[in-house]
């Protein structure tokens, strides 16, 4: 018996090499790595994924869009309306702010696996515009997703502090540009330098563009709005540029962008709140009844927060609390469209005063955030030409948005160095409540001046709360460098 | 089964032997020495020689003996063997007593022929189905509680045929499975829940009735036969089996209540509004405010309509409360001739829950047949079918207003379940907007399940001790669930919501095993047994929901305006298996077995598919020696050890696999996305245990046990580690770490009185464990649970330190032991531990001619328990829920003693801390003793029952759970995990009658 026991293990042995098939079962409702990424329309769906992620709320969903406009000054947060939200961001309290860390590195982790892949996808030819078209996007999104990462954790290569806790601090975020497909990939890293995202940045938007002109002569299809596209990746470069200093190349990124037929100058500013708006450069699409049904309208929506709930013209349950600080409202005139209950554009509940820029646009609850938009560009441009000391054409180029904003003849923009100034006002009254005034302000390097009836008074330049915090968990994660355990490998921000 | 076997193979030998020359003829009759009845089946043999025959149904028999004398053996399954030497006359009859160990002597230990239990050298325990087939239980492994040393039985809820927890020997591990593998007939089958509605268990289907013997494999050695699913140890239940012979029918009912034995009391509404004058007095004096003041407040928040002058109050408890009736009815047949045996059984049972709307109605039909081809060949099949239907309300733990628990206990009494025109009051004011009872009554949860475990085997008998077997069994559920919320009960969703899905579980094994037993020169009895085995399990479930209905008359989906949910999900795993067994045993003096077992699953890595898994085992019987012959005294004394490792496979089934899945959707596009990155090296959890242990019987078979002493270590504990999130956005699951568990198993049968008609029999059973985590695979501490070198599940939070007499406020200590009042998350400390120090059971049986009477007591103790629902209940009376009448102690002047605080409307005083907040008050030693099961059963004499020709007649009252002695002041020291709202265990009296014929 003792033989027929060994001769059962040998056949075992044998029957083991072939065996492995007999225990092995797929998965159905997710699919293996190995097999997932097939064909472009496979790559296209892992761009789905990360649009998908663009549209989380903490980050281009909401707070990418409103957050900035509490944080700094144009929005007082009423809180007992607020329901508790953004009510410390809107006092800058310790740790309120800007949280995109997780779902940022998600969607570069996504990103990378299609810039990393999709060269040894054998496509046949009809498709090959599709895949430089996925590659393109790709390239885009992944730049600015790194550019966000940049301006929430770190300072812009042109204002790093001379004096205070961030006193010559060049540590921006970290820096990964290969997907991980396997936990050993998964190493811990330090924060890359301001100036070497700030490069990584450059170089993913420039790889972008002449994969979207070889995809565009391929497949004649038109860019969309709702998509990374050529115009919006040469404005945000642009914009980059404007951030690092960079004023000449800034304006020749804006021009291009202005080249493409993707956006214009909307004839009224109704037209710009509306989806798939003239301005778009590129926005994202809500649709309503899949992402923003039942509680998460209500409670999460740009709309639930920016306006009082029941008195609104809509009549909608919400969770506002987000209303128009004084100082804001102080720099309209009667004649600017963009503000002012008769132009539709607030109106008075609970004793504060209400911006109605979000309005159900798209759906109730429903409004498509704008990533970028053609008077952001047209302003940014302005401002690279004046601070070049080209204030006679900055002026011309603010003068032709002012015209289309302000009834009968508004008042011309200076022509010389105030125009600087000038241009941060006509920012913030043309793009209030889109996300733009806390990355503004954070760049100009003045401090924030805070709506008096916040009582912070203004929070200087150096402060820490100017940089968002790393998330605790991720530095906790981090290996020590050294002796001392609390000095890791991921360097907090200063002051945390 | 074994009995049959054992049958067959003396039958085959008595075939063999009929040549005999020089012979004679015996006739007799065998009776039973305590009830003078005959006694089929009996094994009558000449000692000495193969020959044999069986007695038949009036237990008579006939033999072939040589004319030259010699002594015939009797002997028969649980009786002790007598031995009557032959002499001139052709007649003998016997009496055969029932031997006094009453534990079976031949246990199963999986695929093998059964085994002798002196022989075996594992630590094996086991219930005859006897114990068990009658009680109004409706899951098998429910009645285990108390009965086994070692294996400790917990529920979490009362529902009828709702699911338990059960572990043998501690559950150590953090995220991997903590029950056992179960082997029905051969089948193994998963435990847990087959409902998403109601709670159901899945070994529901088995009809406890049908049960012939409940084995429980818990070392390592034993259950290393089925590597890498065996940590946990093994269940092995087999069903009855027919017996030639006449046809043997039984047949029984009982009918009996379930009801609430210990609900919390609460408070009626005078009191309540007393507490709550108090409350808001309190709060306006410490703010400044006068005594009237505070009143007025009172009487607005209370009554904003005016203070009725008597203030009406209802108990909801009682309105959601039942005294639910039990009904149980077997029927079942066995019998068969020489070629063809079968068991055949029908069961109904139908039990109501102790609330109202709740119940399990469950029919079984059993089919066990064995045929015998030829001589050589011989089949087997068993079929098992079941079909059951709860309905209930969610009994979920936790904070859920649609619990019953949640919605009676903590209304406001002054709330009304009806208006005086008899509709539901739908104004219920500080309880969530839901009158419980109406959702009770018209909310659907329910769920309807037909399932079946059923195999089929042929059997080949190869040459004489060589037997090939080819096996093949299923575990089939279709399990359909249905939640219905109408329009009237609009706090769910104004125009009604109603979703259903089925789910469908498919369990298949078949095995292919060789099996060779044989003695060698009447000393070396040797047994091998070398097989392949094959298992697939797939999971599917299809659901659906919608809303917007008509009226609460439209209930199917399809009357749905919109549909709001699809779902498909999958899940399934494969097991491919070889193993082999061999024992040999010397003068059965020396025994020796060893299993090895080779498993491959599609739940482990690419790098890791097959595991080796092994047991070695050894015993000495001790009373088998020369030296011991004189010492008649010892009846059986053996000692064992074994050493053993086996596995414990991941719960999740893609675990190991790199995954794309669900990646949102954008612009009316799916996306996918990378979820989880692959661990190729993952694998099973490892756990090597070593056993020793000591059966005994000594006294003339009057006491006897059995003692062990385990220790068992798990390592390549399956943990997630967390990756940095700018890699990955989730982390990877692997295996690593290291716990250990010791512990001690001792039970022990002793015949006190055993005089003829009079027997007084007692049982007892404890196991011992303890635990510590040795290691994790990353850090030494996951949250506040698990922290390297402590126990397993601690308790962490604040540490309560009485109320201050001086002035009613709560108190905490601070981390440094002084008295604070507002403790912060640094004051917290480890509080208690939710591990058993020991658990088991105690028994007596008393036993007068037919009269006889069973009491069942188990315990547990040392464990620290959760009071959940005491946070809600005991904040003296400073919030809106309605409290326990314990609150009534409240602090009330300065110098008064007590554990509750003072009154404070919203609970927070000014510079305190909610005393409500989860600290080591809602912690509480939940040791405990109950009386499990009191059963009082007489038979009726046979003469007496003769006359209206039915042969047996027994009539019985039993009760489950009637008394429990215990500190715990939760309502059920049993739920002591997560309890908050959990449903208690009800107590259970049953009359009924079983007739036999």
């Amino acid at each position: 018996m003792r033989n027929k026991i060994i001769a059962l293990s040998i056949l075992a042995s044998f029957a083991v090499s072939s065996c492995d098939d007999l225990v092995q079962v797929e998965p159905q409702n997710s699919v293996s790595t190995g097999v997932a990424l097939s064909d472009v329309n496979s790559y296209q769906a892992v761009l789905t994924s990360v649009y998908d992620r663009l549209q989380s709320f903490n980050y281009w969903g909401r707070d990418f869009a409103l957050l900035g406009d509490a944080l700094s000054d144009n929005i007082f947060t009423a809180s007992t309306l607020a329901g508790g939200r953004y009510v410390t961001a809107n006092v800058n309290g310790r740790g309120a702010h800007y949280g995109i860390w997780g779902t940022a590195y998600a969607a570069i982790n996504e990103l990378n696996t299609v810039i990393s892949t999709i060269d040894g996808l054998t496509v046949p030819t009809s498709q090959v515009g599709a895949r430089d078209q996925v590659k393109a996007e790709a390239y885009a999104l992944r730049a600015m997703i790194y550019f966000d990462l940049a301006r929430v954790y770190g300072y812009e290569p042109t204002n790093i502090p001379t004096t205070g806790q961030g006193a010559g601090f060049n540590k921006s975020v970290i820096l990964r540009i290969t997907p991980t497909t396997d936990a050993s990939q998964a190493d811990f890293r330090a924060r890359a330098t301001i100036d070497q995202v700030y490069a990584q940045i450059e170089s993913d938007f420039k790889a972008s563009f002449p994969l979207f002109e070889s995809a565009f002569a391929a497949t004649k299809t038109a860019p969309s709005k709702y998509k990374m596209n050529i115009g919006a990746a040469h404005a945000l470069l642009g914009k980059v540029y404007l951030y690092a200093g960079k004023y000449a190349e800034a304006v020749t990124e804006f021009d291009a962008a202005m080249a493409t037929s993707v956006a214009s100058l909307a004839n009224s500013y109704t037209d710009i709140l509306a989806p798939g708006s003239v301005e778009s450069y590129f926005e994202l699409r809500f649709v309503a009844a899949t992402e923003m049904a039942g509680v998460t309208g209500g409670n999460e929506s740009l709309f639930s927060y920016t306006n009082n709930t029941l008195n609104n013209p809509l009549g909608l349950s919400t969770f506002g609390g987000q209303t128009a600080s004084a100082e804001l409202q102080a720099l309209f005139t009667p004649e600017d469209t963009r503000w002012g209950v008769e132009d539709g554009r607030s109106y008075t509940a609970a004793g504060f005063t209400w911006g109605y820029k979000y309005t159900s646009s798209n759906g109730t609850f429903t409004d498509n955030p704008k990533i970028i938009r053609y008077a952001d560009v047209l302003l940014m441009k302005a401002e690279a030409l004046a601070m070049q000391g080209q204030y006679a054409p900055a002026a011309t180029l603010v003068d032709q948005l002012r015209a289309k904003r302000i009834t009968g003849t508004p008042t011309a923009s200076p022509t010389d160095a105030t125009i600087i100034n000038f241009i941060k006002d006509e920012r913030r009254r043309e793009l209030y409540f889109e996300g733009h005034r806390w990355f503004d302000l954070k760049r100009y390097g003045e401090g924030i001046a805070k709506p008096s009836l916040t009582g912070v008074g203004t929070i200087p330049a150096t402060d820490f709360r100017i940089l968002a915090q790393i998330p605790t968990g991720e530095v906790q994660l981090s290996p020590a460098v050294g002796d001392d355990p609390s000095v890791k490998l991921l360097e907090q921000n200063p002051g945390y | 089964m074994k009995k049959t076997l054992l049958f067959s193979l003396v039958f085959m030998l008595t075939l063999l032997t009929q040549a005999w020359a020089q012979t004679r003829t015996v006739t007799g009759r065998v009776t039973d020495a305590q009830t003078g009845e005959g006694m089929p089946g009996v094994t009558v043999q000449l000692k000495g020689s193969s020959t044999a025959s069986p007695t038949d149904v009036n237990g008579s028999y006939t033999i072939n003996v040589p004319s030259s004398g010699g002594t015939l053996v009797f002997s028969f399954i649980g009786y002790s063997s007598q031995e009557i030497v032959l002499g001139a006359s052709s007649t003998v009859n016997a009496r055969l007593a029932t031997d006094s160990r009453a534990i079976s002597e031949v246990v199963v230990t999986g695929y093998g022929a059964p085994q002798e239990k002196r022989e075996v050298t594992g630590a094996i325990t086991s219930i005859k189905g006897a114990a068990i087939e009658s009680l109004p239980t409706q899951t098998f492994d429910r009645a285990m509680q108390g009965r086994l040393a070692g294996v400790r039985v917990t529920s979490q809820s009362g529902q009828p045929g709702g699911g338990i927890s059960v572990n043998i020997r501690g559950a150590a591990t953090i995220n991997g499975s903590t029950q056992p593998l179960y082997v029905v007939d051969g089948v193994q089958i998963s435990p847990g829940g087959a409902s998403s509605q109601t709670s159901a268990n899945v070994l529901s289907s088995i009809n406890p009735a049908d049960i012939e013997t409940i084995e429980v494999l818990k070392d390592a050695a034993s259950a290393s036969i089925y590597g890498s699913q065996a940590a946990n140890g093994v269940v092995i239940i087999t069903t009855k089996r027919g017996k030639s012979g006449k046809t043997r029918i039984k047949v029984s009912g009982q009918y009996g209540v379930n009801e609430m034995y210990n609900p919390y009391e609460v408070l009626d509404a005078s009191w309540y509004y007393a507490l709550k004058q108090e409350a808001y007095v309190n709060q306006y004096l410490r703010r400044g405010f006068t005594r009237e003041e505070g009143l007025a407040a009172a009487a607005a928040a209370v009554f904003p309509g005016g203070v009725p002058t008597s203030i009406p109050s209802t108990d909801w408890y009682d309105a959601i409360s039942q005294k639910g009736k039990v009904q149980q009815y077997d029927l079942s047949a066995s019998g068969g001739d020489e070629k063809t045996r079968f068991f055949i059984s029908g069961s109904f049972n139908k039990t109501e829950g102790t609330i109202i709307n709740s119940d399990f109605t469950r029919g079984t039909v059993r089919a066990n047949i064995d045929h015998k081809l030829s001589n050589k060949f011989s089949l087997e099949t068993t079929l098992g079918l079941t079909g059951s239907k709860s309905k209930g309300p969610t009994t979920n733990v936790g904070f859920f207003t649609n619990t019953p628990f949640t919605g009676a206990l903590f209304i406001p009494p002054y709330n009304s379940v009806y208006n005086e025109d008899g509709t539901f009051n739908k104004n219920i004011r500080n309880a969530y907007n839901l009158n419980i009872v109406q959702s009770l009554y018209e909310e659907d949860r329910m769920t309807d399940i037909a399932q079946t475990v059923s195999n089929m085997a042929i059997n080949y008998d190869i040459v004489p001790g060589l037997r090939f077997r080819a096996f093949a069994g299923i575990d089939f559920s279709d399990a359909k669930n249905r939640n219905y919320r109408p329009t009237s009960l609009p706090i769910y969703a104004p125009t009604g919501t109603a979703n259903e899905s089925f789910d469908r579980r498919i369990n298949w094994t078949t095995s292919h095993t060789l099996n060779f037993n044989k003695k060698f020169a009447e000393v070396h009895n040797v047994g091998a047994l070398g097989g392949f085995e094959y298992r697939q399990v797939d999971n599917t479930t299809l659901s659906s929901g919608g809303s917007g209905f008509a009226s609460p008359l439209f209930r199917l989906l399809s009357s749905a305006a919109t549909p709001t949910s699809v779902g498909s999900v999958f899940g399934g795993y494969k097991v491919a298996s070889f193993f082999g067994n061999f024992k040999y045993d010397y003068k059965s003096k020396y025994l020796a077995s060893a299993t090895l077992r080779y498993d491959g699953s599609s739940r482990f890595g690419a790098n890791n598919k097959w595991g080796l898994f092994y047991g070695l085992s050894a015993g000495w019987r001790i009373s088998g020696e020369e030296f011991m012959q004189d010492l008649a005294f010892v009846n059986d004394l053996k000692l064992r050890a074994s050493y053993g490792v086996v596995g414990s496979q991941p719960t999740g089934d893609f675990t190991s696999l790199g995954l794309f899945g669900n990646g949102g959707q954008y612009n009316d596009q799916p996306g996918i996305r990378p979820t989880q990155l692959a661990n190729a090296d993952f694998g099973w959890e490892s756990s090597k245990q070593v056993n020793l242990g000591l059966d005994f019987s000594v006294a003339n078979n009057r006491v006897s046990g059995s003692f062990d002493i385990y220790r068992k270590n798990t390592t390549d504990l399956i943990l997630s580690r967390q990756l940095p999130s700018d890699a990955f956005p989730a982390g990877i699951t692997e295996n690593g770490g290291e716990i250990e568990q010791k512990g001690i198993d001792f039970e022990i049968t002793t015949i006190n009185v055993d005089a003829g008609d009079f027997r007084w029999s007692t049982t007892f059973n404890i196991g011992l464990t303890e635990n510590k985590l040795l290691s994790l695979n990353v850090g030494d501490r996951i949250g506040n649970t698990y922290v390297v070198g402590k126990p397993l599940y601690l308790m962490y939070t604040y540490k309560w330190a009485g109320v201050n007499p001086a002035d009613g406020r709560p108190m905490f200590y601070d981390r440094n032991g002084n008295i604070t009042y507002s403790p912060t998350t640094a004051d917290q400390d480890f509080v208690g531990d939710q591990n058993a120090d020991a658990f088991g059971g105690a028994g007596t049986t008393l036993s007068y001619k037919g009269l006889s009477l069973d009491v069942l007591f188990q315990y547990e103790y040392g464990r620290d328990g959760f009071i959940q629902t005491g946070q809600v209940l005991e904040q003296a009376g400073s919030a809106n829920e309605n409290q326990a009448t314990s609150q009534l102690s409240r602090w009330i002047r300065p110098g008064h003693m007590t554990w509750v605080p003072r009154p404070y409307e919203g609970e927070l005083e000014p510079g305190g801390f909610y005393h409500s907040d989860f600290s080591n008050r809602f912690i509480e030693e939940g040791s405990y003793i109950r009386l499990k099961q009191v059963t009082l059963s007489y038979k009726v004499p046979t003469a007496l029952s003769e006359r209206i020709r039915i042969p047996s007649i027994s009539m019985f009252v039993q009760g489950l759970n009637l008394a429990t002695f215990t500190n715990y002041r939760g309502d059920d020291p049993e739920n002591t995990g997560q309890n908050l709202n959990a449903y208690p265990n009800p107590r259970t009296i049953t009359g009924g009658i079983s007739v036999e014929f």
